[in-house]
């Protein structure tokens, strides 16, 4: 059982990683982008690519990976997202479900519509046996970079002039720009820092989630969820319910097969009717 | 005699901060009231209260002798207790005549209608008109309320809130953003509120303030720091002293 | 005797009354399109099950237009409803009770129920709130229809379904005549409640409600009351529509309430334009049109060009790319 435990807590820190990059563009810029879940997508096929035909070591892929889906943001949130800032929360879903479309119509037509996996390394392959329970090398190495990455995105936020420039544009970007804070090339770090996670969180998630051109609409929900049980105030709200709906996938499938998915969307439906802000929003919620 | 409105130390906190303090007002029917008070006294914050959009952390708000501290916001205005906003807040799509005649329809319980329509109801029409001609609205009757100029939009707020048929009408900062030269449009539209309809106004123009009121009260930090008639209140020292500064009026 | 007064406020009062109407009043393009909507029935036997379920599908986005045009809320899950009524119709032909418009009464009725029920969560909460609610109630029904295989026939779909004759004369033909027809009628139908509805004073609180939910709430309209009231109505014509589907097909599979449906639904009626009504009918026609034109182009990616012409249509700015239909039909941008 603990065994669950351990692979549940791997696939929620998966989410996690996933998941934290939308938070925070949800809270700085305050857009719906359910596009969020392609930048994974490309993060997962640039690793592939790079491990499986280049041949390039599976930890240099990682952020290789996360600097080009990083890259992929940078370019997109200038040229288009920053045109949809200003408009209405439906155009915004308008639009990042059609971004979606055409990224997952796009791989499909470049790299086929199989799931594809990336070659692990002969040394993450194995399992280990720690105080009785069987834990996989593979998500032994996703939790331990998990755990870094939640770590350092706190220090981040709350430590360094960055994060404080970042808290500022959140409050109120007006007041943050008269204060000489260039608000939008914020806005651009935080996308690239958002979509750099999601890259990242797609290479290092393939294995355990599974990756194909269905990718982004399958995981949407979960990234969501995330989203909104978590809050998107502080790094610390998405890592416990990332960390709740991994674990709660993963016993939920294995020891309620029959029920599966259900769980997780009943539980979210009863948390939005208690608290719609979130379980973790410490102010209200836009 | 029972006031019309009345608060029972009403409290509002925000984590640590105190925005309502023990705030105890008494507005007999009828009344001119102003509230004044420096920025960031938590005048809007006490609209709120009164009006639903806030809840208070104690205390109590009765409307004619009834406790409505629990009632829901649309159900206040219902009960006679009527807001404007000290931004605007109209609909923006619709037109001039649309917005008095929902409020007409609202107070008149036709809103809820699902197939006749609003044009075929005579009373609602003719009241409609009747209360965009008090505000001299009734040339922009068919223009998009966006389209208007702010000033006439300031009308229209104020229009609104009477065309619910307030018991109790709650102005907030009613010629706020409003160029001198129309302010005495405001001013006229509310000076020819019938009589027995509470007004409570809070304004920043002092000139608006002592001709308007009848009394006056201070809000300062939260809590009333006194209460009187115009004359008394432009003695008193200390009422000076949190202006000292402010140059408003 | 004339007192000029009296006139004066008579006139005054005339020109209110008729300013008051003329959302309401009926322009010749709707005319028109209900006239060649009427004429296609006749000129194009070809195009017969094209139509159906265009048809179909402009119901559907109708019922979606009551809640995002004009309560405002963005719903990723209104499929719901639709799957609800399309089931309720199914499972009755199939235990026998084939009556077509019985399926369509019970199909409302099921899916405005559950619209009800679920109307009360989408209240509260920002607009991503609201999604994820609408999203995960029909991921919810999804897993139930999914796993109910006794009741729904799970992954295989609905089978055996015996659809009796319309009004117990007109039996539904493999060419999709009475299909097309009776679908049309449907929507017709319900098309002119909804105009009537949205035209009255009911309708002019919701679409305060949306324009500004909070000053309509400081007018003393009840906000909650009309959402929900708005929400059911929606979910009722989505499930007509749904029933629609199951009658005129004789199957219902899982297709039917899968988030694919939520999607295209709301894509179909951004196309049309948002908050007029005919925005979900002129856009299942283009809908309709453009799949059979991309299918043939390019079958596989067909959602590419979807994803693209909304991209594009948002960053060009979707007010002013349907600028025209919206004055046609009926919303002047005074």
């Amino acid at each position: 059982m603990l065994t669950i435990l351990f692979d549940g807590v791997a696939y929620g820190m998966i989410l996690f990683v996933l998941a934290v990059g939308l938070a925070v563009t949800l809270g700085v810029m305050n857009v719906i982008n359910l596009a969020h879940g392609a930048f994974a997508m490309a993060g997962g096929y640039i690793g592939v690519v790079l491990v499986n035909r280049m041949g390039v070591p599976f930890l240099a892929a990682l952020p290789l990976a996360a600097l080009g889906t990083a890259a992929i943001g940078v370019v997109l949130e200038r040229t288009l997202y920053v045109r949809v800032y200003r408009q209405s929360h439906l155009d915004q879903v308008l639009f990042t479900i059609g971004l979606v479309f055409m990224a997952s119509a796009g791989v499909s037509w470049a790299l086929g519509a199989q799931q594809v996996f990336i070659t692990l390394p002969e040394a993450l392959r194995g399992r280990f046996v720690i105080a009785g329970v069987s834990m996989g090398a593979y998500r032994l190495l996703v939790i331990a970079i998990c755990a870094v990455l939640a770590l350092v995105l706190q220090g981040m936020l709350t430590r360094t002039r960055f994060g404080s420039r970042l808290r500022a544009a959140v409050d109120d970007p007006v007041v943050a720009r008269g204060m000489g804070i260039d608000v939008s090339a914020i806005f651009t770090a935080t996308f690239a820092l958002g979509s750099g996670l999601a890259g990242l969180g797609g290479a290092l998630g393939a294995e355990i989630l599974g990756l194909d051109p269905n990718f982004p609409l399958k995981f949407m929900v979960y990234f969501l969820i995330v989203v909104t049980v978590g809050g998107g105030a502080s790094i610390a709200g998405p890592f416990a319910a990332a960390l709740l709906l991994g674990v709660a996938d993963v016993a939920g499938k294995y020891y309620l097969p029959s029920v599966g998915a259900f769980v997780i969307y009943s539980v979210m439906l009863v948390v939005l009717i208690l608290r719609p802000q979130g379980l973790f929003a410490p102010r209200s919620a836009r | 005699m029972s006031a019309m409105l009345e608060t029972v130390a009403l409290e509002r906190r925000f984590g640590g901060l105190v925005a309502t303090s023990k705030v105890g007002l008494r507005l007999e029917r009828g009344a001119r009231h102003a509230l004044i008070g420096p920025n960031g006294a938590g005048k809007t914050t006490l609209i709120n209260l009164l009006t639903g959009v806030l809840a208070p952390s104690s205390g109590r708000i009765l409307l004619d002798g009834a406790d409505i501290t629990a009632v829901r916001a649309d159900r206040r205005v219902r009960l006679g207790l009527v807001r404007t906003f000290q931004i605007n807040q109209l609909f923006a799509e619709f037109t001039v005549l649309e917005t008095v005649a929902l409020a007409v329809a609202r107070r008149r319980g036709r809103d809820g209608g699902v197939w006749r329509r609003l044009a075929g109801d005579r009373a609602v029409v003719a009241e409609s008109v009747a209360v965009l001609d008090r505000f001299g609205l009734v040339d922009a009757m068919t223009l998009r309320v966006g389209a208007l100029p702010y000033g006439r939009q300031r009308l229209l707020e104020i229009a609104t809130a009477i065309a619910c048929g307030p018991r109790v009408l709650l102005l907030d900062e009613p010629a706020a953003g409003v160029p001198e030269a129309e302010r005495n449009g405001i001013l006229a539209g509310v000076a020819a509120l019938p009589e027995d309809v509470t007004v409570l106004m809070i304004e920043h123009d002092m000139d608006l303030v002592f001709r308007f009121a009848s009394r006056i009260s201070v809000l300062v930090n939260g809590a009333i720091l006194t209460e009187g008639t115009p004359s008394e209140i432009a003695a008193d020292r200390r009422v000076r002293a949190v202006y000292l500064g402010s140059g408003h009026g | 005797m004339s007192d000029p007064t009296v006139s004066g406020v008579d006139l005054l009062h005339d020109e209110a009354a008729a300013a008051l109407a003329a959302r309401a009043r009926w322009r010749w393009p709707e005319f028109a399109f209900w006239a060649a909507a009427a004429a296609s029935f006749f000129l194009l036997p070809e195009q017969y099950l094209l139509l159906n379920e265009a048809a179909i599908i402009g119901l559907f986005a109708l019922s979606l237009d009551l809640v995002l045009g004009y309560a405002g809320i963005i719903s990723l899950g209104h499929a719901a409803f639709f799957g609800a009524g399309a089931y309720t119709a199914g499972i009755l032909a199939k235990a026998g009770y084939g009556d077509p418009l019985l399926g369509l009464v019970a199909a409302a009725a099921v899916a405005g129920g559950l619209g009800f029920v679920t109307s009360f969560l989408v209240l509260r909460g920002s607009d991503l709130t609201r999604l994820m609610v609408t999203l995960s109630v029909s991921l919810v029904l999804f897993e139930l229809a999914n796993r109910l295989v006794w009741l729904t026939g799970g992954a295989d779909g609905l089978q055996g379904m015996a659809v009796g004759p319309l009004l117990g004369w007109f039996e539904f033909d493999i060419f999709g005549r009475v299909a097309y027809g009776y679908s049309l009628a449907v929507l017709f139908a319900l098309f002119l409640v909804a105009r009537r509805v949205m035209g009255s004073p009911f309708g002019l609180s919701v679409r305060a409600v949306k324009g500004n939910a909070l000053r309509a709430a400081a007018i003393g309209v009840p906000v909650h009351a009309r959402l929900v009231a708005i929400y059911t109505l929606a979910a009722g014509y989505a499930g007509v529509a749904g029933g629609l589907l199951a009658e005129t097909t004789q199957f219902v599979s899982l297709d039917v309430i899968a988030f694919h449906r939520s999607a295209d639904v709301m894509l179909t009626l951004v196309l049309g334009g948002v908050g007029y009504l005919y925005g979900g009918l002129l856009g299942a026609l283009v809908f309709k049109l453009a799949q059979g034109w991309l299918s043939d182009l390019t079958p596989e990616y067909w959602q590419f060009w979807i994803g693209l012409v909304f991209v594009l249509m948002v960053v060009a700015g979707r007010e002013r790319v349907f600028a025209w239909p919206l004055r046609l039909f009926g919303r002047e941008r005074r």
